[in-house]
């Protein structure tokens, strides 16, 4: 076997990493098995910093079929079906490269989807810029959107949601998480965990090429200065293949008894290969000769740990291989055996019958943790004095037209939302609603995070971005009954941002279980900093909501004028952390905790009132308050909504509340009796109108009122 | 009857079709065929779905217009079987020659995806034959390259010989610039071939045959190849 002549700390190990991995070993490892032990190891690929935490998040639920370790979490939604759904982060390539960056992290994250056995349906993505009208920010903007597009369109897979905030702190650390949604009948669920010496592995789709080698262990590190010298560090995305290989992988897993299936990732082969065998407890034989590459000269380390997209690994008994590979061969796509399991749970690599490496798997699968250092808690800053009021129809015109509540349909637009018949309710308020099929049970799907919040409390920022999302959910009738997170956060080596680790983590875990949602899976993303500057902690929650009966969900029919208006649960009482105290330019402080017992009235009230069909259009009031809200569903809509306030204080108006709807109703009286029986605060404060207008009425104030043109103006800015 | 559905390499609407089909077509017989063993011998109608066939490379419906399969397309319009292309299917029926024209990336020049209404403006085919001229649908569009170029020359026979099947309108049927999605010149969002017996169009009528969610102004169309079957059978 070649010897060592590498130092293994010069490919991002730490000495004692290095001194674990030989204790282990029993001897000193090839430059080979250093190569790939540092890229599994690294913290994209092995958790480091996180794993130990990651266990504080609840993850039991009636619904869950799969959870936290698997390709994508898996959920029950009844008659049969279940939905699988996952968010990833794809950060450092996108900020370097971000039409690739962002293609392939929407291919990467359809995968994991598709490793469960699940058809992609859908995809969101959360995306986090810097201040837009600097060059660099809309470049990267316009070539994110690009991506996505480019490959989501394509790859016939509907983009139906996301968010997307300006925050100075990523102007050098951009964000693109993205996340897809699946469906599958239950049977088809799959697992990844290899089994049964003797069955093959058989690698299906592109070619493996030089590209997108260490991309694992690009992300976990920090930025650096010339970044654009990573650029051969970032994959292409090419989603005609991805398209060809959602079909094929589908109809090998229906014709051919798969045993465990993978896809391609971080860590290329090797980490796919290592992590099926891990969690099987096997070993495997690889034979690198039959890996299809596509330049001839690549080394066996390069071929184990190319990051080449759209590629999956498939485990059959040996008799199926004939099949599958005639089913891959027949839709145009390349399917090779590559090597077979392994009783023995060693990492056999070979190449032209050449032993290269032997190393159990378990070494590879068990990266020694870091430690967290974070530092001590930060007392909250102080709630500052409430700025006045002033105009609020000026203030509300204002707000509309910040880049953070601005309109997003001119993004949206670039997407294709409905292939696939699955999109009942396509993007724009609050959440999209997905059928698994028509006349079939579906979702309501949101992902959210509002980095003012995080900015001054991480914690009580990530409880409240499990609040929005399961409060987007519950505005389409939904239940929330499991959440996704990608946490994104600056170097877990620095004790300011450990804490923060620590403190999104803590504020997951409290806002699910106080809802009652558990945490199916996620991704964390650290080292998103730069010369000095770290991102605001960024935990993105992509919640799931289940709808029985999606085509009757709150939102696909249209409210009717005549129709009121009301507000359920608890309005805000204070500006703290709101898009308006940053607007009156009020020193940032944290915002107000969640409202549990409110919140958990009202999403008890909406399900039961959506499915009786009491409520024609629902909305939570979140970014920039009652006011914006009201004027987004004029805006939506194309109606009026003319109301009486109860109050015209700013905090009234302008606040962010954790738990209030706008509710609209044909049937005001239904909703109250429900109310008063879930005892959510409910208040009735005006009508839907004929002519497009919003038309508010405040004590001591005169009656005002803005035509929806007015509004559109005002939210019209065109961020591409 | 029997209606095919061809599925080309990178074709992402074929099931959504074929979804749609079961609905408009109660009692057909419904295909989905792989380009590559297409069969189309036995059909009364073949469907080009949309999607991005061969991904699109080169350009949109370029490639797929050249594979064989074409062939099978050609023998089936020459028996008076009927042919539905929609946006890919569109767009690689009129790369193949089989209808006028030529596409442009959208004047916006990027993707779009939105519901769009569209004037019917021909009845005279199949496809349209349960719509009267002046009728106003609202259908999805969602494609990079819709931008239809016809000559004025060819503008002027197409309409003289009743081929301009749907343009882009307002929701009142008003046909003026600022309703065109793409650029099309006059608005043009599907031509006919001759005898009406082939339909090429941008919107997805598949996406909006679904009446319980609001969406059904596309079963019409799919439906229509019902009217010829009524009449026994193809020309």
């Amino acid at each position: 076997m070649p010897l060592n002549t590498v130092d293994p700390t010069t490919l991002g190990l730490r000495p004692s990493e290095c001194e674990f991995a030989r204790r282990q070993a029993g001897r000193e490892l090839s430059d080979l098995e250093w190569a790939v032990l540092s890229v599994l190891w690294s913290e994209h690929c092995a958790y480091k910093h996180s794993r130990a935490l990651l266990s504080r998040l609840p993850r039991e639920g009636e619904r869950v079929l799969a959870g936290p370790g698997a390709g994508a979490g898996v959920l029950d939604i009844g008659e049969g079906w279940a939905v699988a759904a996952k968010v990833e982060s794809h950060n450092h390539p996108s900020a370097v490269e971000p039409l690739q960056g962002a293609a392939t992290g929407i291919g990467g994250i359809m995968r994991d989807v598709l490793s469960m056995g699940a058809r992609p349906a859908a995809f969101l993505d959360s995306l986090r810029f810097g201040m837009p009208g600097t060059g660099r920010t809309d470049y990267l903007l316009r070539g994110v959107v690009a991506g996505i597009a480019h490959y989501g369109n394509c790859v016939g897979v509907p983009t139906v949601g996301g968010d997307l905030y300006f925050h100075p702190s990523y102007e050098r650390n951009p964000l693109v998480n993205a996340m897809c949604v699946g469906f599958l009948r239950h049977e088809q669920l799959r697992d990844s965990a290899a089994s049964g010496e003797g069955n093959r592995f058989l690698l299906l789709g592109a070619r493996t090429g030089r590209d997108g080698i260490g991309g694992a262990a690009f992300a976990s590190v920090t930025l650096r200065e010339d970044a654009a010298e990573d650029r051969p560090r970032v994959q292409v995305g090419d989603p005609f293949l991805g398209k060809l290989l959602i079909e094929a992988t589908l109809e090998i897993l229906a014709c051919e008894p798969v045993v465990a299936i993978q896809d391609l990732g971080a860590g290329g082969l090797a980490g796919a290969l290592i992590e099926m065998c891990a969690k099987g407890g096997v070993g495997a034989e690889v034979w690198l000769e039959r890996v299809p590459l596509r330049a001839a000269d690549l080394a066996p380390a390069e071929i184990l740990l190319s990051e080449s997209q759209e590629r999956m690994l498939l485990l059959l008994p040996p008799a199926s291989i004939p099949a599958a590979q005639a089913t891959a061969q027949r839709l145009g796509i390349i399917a090779a055996e590559v090597g077979e399991v392994r009783a023995d749970g060693e990492i056999a690599v070979t190449m032209g019958g050449e032993l290269l490496s032997r190393l159990s798997a378990a070494i590879y699968a068990e990266a020694p943790m870091a430690p967290l250092a974070p530092a001590s808690g930060n007392a909250d800053a102080p709630v500052p004095a409430e700025p006045q009021g002033g105009d609020a129809r000026s203030a509300l015109l204002a707000l509309l037209a910040r880049p953070n509540l601005s309109s997003r349909a001119g993004i949206y637009g670039t997407y294709d939302q409905d292939v696939g018949l699955r999109t009942v309710v396509r993007p724009g308020l609050d959440a999209a609603v997905l059928r698994a099929a028509p006349g079939a049970p579906g979702v309501a799907v949101a992902v959210d995070q509002t980095p003012r919040y995080c900015e001054r409390s991480a914690r009580i920022g990530a409880s409240l971005a499990v609040c929005e999302a399961a409060r987007n959910v519950a505005a389409r009738g939904a239940v929330p009954i499991g959440l996704t997170n990608c946490l994104n956060l600056g170097s877990p080596e620095r004790p300011e941002a450990a804490r923060e680790l620590v403190d999104v983590v803590d504020g997951i875990a409290e806002a699910a279980n106080e809802l009652g949602i558990p945490v199916t899976g996620g991704n964390v993303s650290l080292y998103n900093e730069s010369g000095g500057l770290a991102i605001v902690p960024t935990p993105v929650i992509g919640m799931i909501g289940h709808l029985p009966d999606p085509e009757r969900a709150i939102g696909v029919g249209s409210p009717i004028p005549g129709m009121r208006v009301l507000l359920l649960g608890q309005p805000a009482d204070r500006l703290a952390g709101s898009e308006f105290a940053e607007l009156a330019g009020v020193q940032p402080a944290a915002p107000a905790p969640p409202d549990y017992p409110a919140l958990r009235a009202v999403l008890n009230l909406l399900p039961a009132a959506g499915a009786a069909g009491e409520i024609a259009l629902a909305h939570d009031v979140a970014d920039g308050g009652l006011l914006v809200a009201l004027a987004e569903i004029v805006l939506h809509t194309g109606l009026g909504v003319s109301v009486n306030l109860a109050e015209a204080t700013p905090r009234y108006l302008f606040g962010e509340p954790s738990a209030l709807f706008i509710a609209v109703t044909g049937d005001p009286g239904a909703v109250l009796l429900r109310a008063a029986a879930l005892g959510v605060r409910v208040k009735e404060i005006g009508e839907v109108t004929q002519s497009a207008q919003l038309v508010v009425g405040m004590p001591t104030e005169p009656l005002w009122s803005l035509e929806r043109a007015q509004l559109q103006r005002a939210v019209g800015r065109d961020l591409l | 009857m029997i209606a095919d559905v061809v599925v080309f390499p990178g074709s992402n609407c074929d099931f959504d079709t074929l979804e749609a089909l079961r609905l408009a077509l109660p009692g057909a017989t419904l295909r989905r065929q792989w380009h590559g063993e297409l069969d189309l011998s036995r059909s009364d109608l073949c469907v080009l779905p949309g999607g991005f066939a061969y991904g699109d490379y080169l350009r949109a419906g370029a490639l797929a217009a050249r594979s064989p399969a074409l062939r099978e397309v050609r023998r089936l319009i020459e028996r008076g079987g009927l042919v539905l292309g929609i946006c890919n299917g569109f767009q690689v029926l009129v790369e193949a020659g089989i209808l006028p024209g030529a596409f442009q990336t959208n004047d916006v020049q990027h993707f779009l995806c939105r519901d769009v209404h569209v004037r019917v403006a021909s009845s005279e085919s199949p496809f349209l034959s349960g719509l009267r001229e002046g009728a106003v649908l609202q259908l999805p569009i969602a494609h990079q390259e819709g931008n239809y170029r016809v000559t004025p020359r060819e503008f002027e026979e197409l309409s003289s010989e009743g081929r301009i099947a749907l343009q882009y309108c307002g929701a009142d049927g008003e046909i003026v610039p600022r309703e065109n999605p793409n650029g099309s010149y006059h608005s043009i969002a599907g031509v006919l071939g001759a005898h009406g017996r082939v339909l090429g169009l941008m919107p997805h009528p598949e996406r909006a045959a679904w009446p319980e969610i609001g969406r059904a102004d596309g079963l019409e169309i799919l439906r229509g190849a019902l009217s010829v079957v009524a009449e026994g059978g193809r020309a």
